[in-house]
């Protein structure tokens, strides 16, 4: 409601988002904060060490307003920033759920987040985020 | 016509050994048309023999599953390795290195001096030599001064969330607005008096630094950085820019003693900020000039509050102490500003807001003051500006700002009124 006021669409998404990781990554689950955290540059690499490859959606994704407004507790064209810089956290940019699960199940390292019903046995899920954001 | 006689027969100006070629032709593509037609047309060629061949494969289809499931297997693999290469290629496009700058055109009209247009363009070159060391590039080109400077140009090791080793030429960790000077990042074009006249703004040193985030709880987070540089000079000013000129050229440093500053902050919900940062360091060789400094900043972003949501409320304070100088002795001053971010609905169907996801406007007040403070005769001056402005932003790294400035006081722009207007982007 309140990012409607800004002048973007009203958030209208009702299908949870299952945030996925690769197969092959020890993480079995995460919390809202940590992905958060992952999402704003805070948190660099994994806890087994490697680097953290972020996927996201494009701007004017359903999914991506969901995602950034009840984990990121931002509007979805809001840039997190690298300290001290003008360049924003890197993430590459997928156009459609298969998109970012091909390149999840492809790279070690990457997470992103789908609808729910989208979700297959090629990557693994590690939080679901309900309409609530629990 | 003319091409119908280019194909199918000659031209009369056209000498006889070219036209028996020509003949010789039509006579052959004769030939090959009633062929062609003929394979068409006799029962049991042509597209007709096509479709029974076809038809009569079908069978051998059925036959042979086994075949095709193999190839469509085999097509599915490679389908498989290309996008498994496509996504490790993508991987390392977005990772490895970035390129981009941002840039800004300023205009500014104020009484007693000429209008004016000035700009700016850095071009920043980021990315990383391994998952743990990335580098960092913000290279000035000089517009409108002519030399080309790096503002920073540094390599980060990344050891830990709560410890990293950062060198070469850095951003000095000193208040807020020097760490986010960035153009396109601030909501009016002018930078406020403390953060022009006393912390000398886009600061950067060579040195070293440690770096890190400490989470306290699941919305509260620390950060901090401490760095050692060759630090500021001696040529500081209490007429003419303040610290301006005293930031270090980048070369030798002027005294054997570096300077050591710091900033650490606590952040709540990543909506409010509090950040202290500290300096200390030698000015000159051998005559006891050590400037020290201090500066306190607050950021208040509030998010998910309905009507407070569309405020933002930022201020900094900065000191600095230079011992053994009168000229400046002491400098200080500070800055409180409030943005309010708006879009009438009114607009949403013009060409400011239907192109695009999330534009706004934004309406901003700002108050600053800063003393310059001497132990000569001459006594300290002082300045106090009142900015109001406005600024529209299609998209956040785009936005055209205007404002309007009422100053009294005598170090920088003294008692002139005056309007500035600018573009600034990044990309």
């Amino acid at each position: 409601m309140a990012i409607g006021a800004w002048g973007g669409s009203p958030y209208a998404l009702a299908e949870p988002l299952a945030v996925i990781v690769n197969t092959h990554n020890p993480v079995t689950s995460l919390t809202k904060t940590s992905i958060a955290a992952m999402y704003r540059g805070e948190e660099l690499h994994w806890a087994h060490g490697g680097r953290i490859k972020l996927v996201n959606r494009e701007i004017s994704s359903d999914s991506r307003e969901h995602f950034y407004q009840k984990v990121l507790n931002a509007r979805s064209d809001q840039q997190f920033l690298r300290p001290g810089t003008p360049v924003a956290v890197q993430s590459l940019i997928q156009r459609s759920d298969e998109a970012v699960i091909r390149f999840v199940a492809a790279i070690d390292g990457a997470i992103g987040y789908v609808k729910l019903s989208s979700v297959n046995e090629t990557i693994k899920v590690i939080f679901i985020l309900k309409e609530e954001g629990e | 016509m003319a091409s119908s006689n280019s194909v199918f027969g000659c031209h009369p100006h056209e000498p006889r050994s070219h036209r028996s070629w020509v003949i010789r032709n039509f006579r052959l593509s004769c030939l090959v048309s009633v062929t062609m037609w003929g394979i068409i047309l006799i029962p049991g060629g042509g597209f007709g023999a096509q479709e029974r061949l076809s038809n009569a494969t079908v069978p051998q289809t059925v036959d042979k599953p086994d075949v095709y499931e193999q190839e469509i297997q085999t097509l599915k693999d490679r389908v498989e390795v290309l996008e498994s290469q496509q996504n490790s290629i993508l991987d390392e496009i977005s990772q490895r290195v970035i390129l981009g700058g941002y840039g800004a055109i300023e205009f500014e009209a104020f009484g007693g001096s000429k209008t004016s247009f000035e700009g700016k363009l850095e071009v920043l070159i980021a990315g990383q030599i391994h998952d743990r060391i990335r580098f960092y590039n913000e290279i000035d080109l000089g517009i409108p001064e002519g030399e080309a400077e790096a503002e920073q140009a540094y390599v980060d090791l990344l050891l830990a969330k709560w410890i990293n080793l950062r060198g070469g030429v850095v951003l000095v960790p000193f208040g807020k607005w020097n760490l986010d000077h960035f153009d396109p990042r601030r909501d009016l074009t002018d930078r406020p008096l403390v953060a022009r006249q006393i912390v000398p703004t886009t600061w950067g040193d060579l040195g070293a630094s440690l770096f890190g985030l400490i989470p306290w709880s699941p919305n509260v987070i620390s950060t901090y950085e401490v760095a050692v540089i060759n630090g500021l000079t001696d040529q500081f000013s209490s007429t003419n820019g303040g610290l301006q000129d005293a930031k270090s050229p980048l070369t030798r440093d002027n005294n054997g003693q570096k300077a050591v500053v710091g900033r650490a902050t606590v952040k709540l919900a990543d909506q409010y900020e509090i950040g202290v940062s500290g300096y200390r360091g030698a000015s000159s060789p051998g005559n006891g000039k050590t400037i020290t400094g201090i500066d306190v900043d607050l950021e208040l972003k509030p998010r998910g509050i309905p009507f407070w949501e569309d405020f933002e409320l930022k201020g900094e304070f900065a000191h600095f102490d230079i011992n053994g100088s009168n000229t400046p002795s002491r400098l200080y001053g500070y800055y409180a500003q409030v943005n309010y971010h708006f879009w009438p609905s009114l607009f949403d169907h013009t060409f400011l807001g239907e192109p695009y996801t999330h534009p706004t406007f934004t309406l901003v007040g700002r108050f600053d003051h800063a003393r310059i403070a001497t132990n000569a005769g001459t006594g300290s001056l002082t300045e106090d500006r009142f900015t109001v402005g406005l600024n529209y932003r299609p998209i956040e790294n785009y936005v055209i700002k205007t404002e309007y400035q009422i100053n009294n006081g005598g170090i920088e722009r003294q008692s002139w009124n005056g309007f500035i207007a600018s573009i600034a982007w990044l990309f």
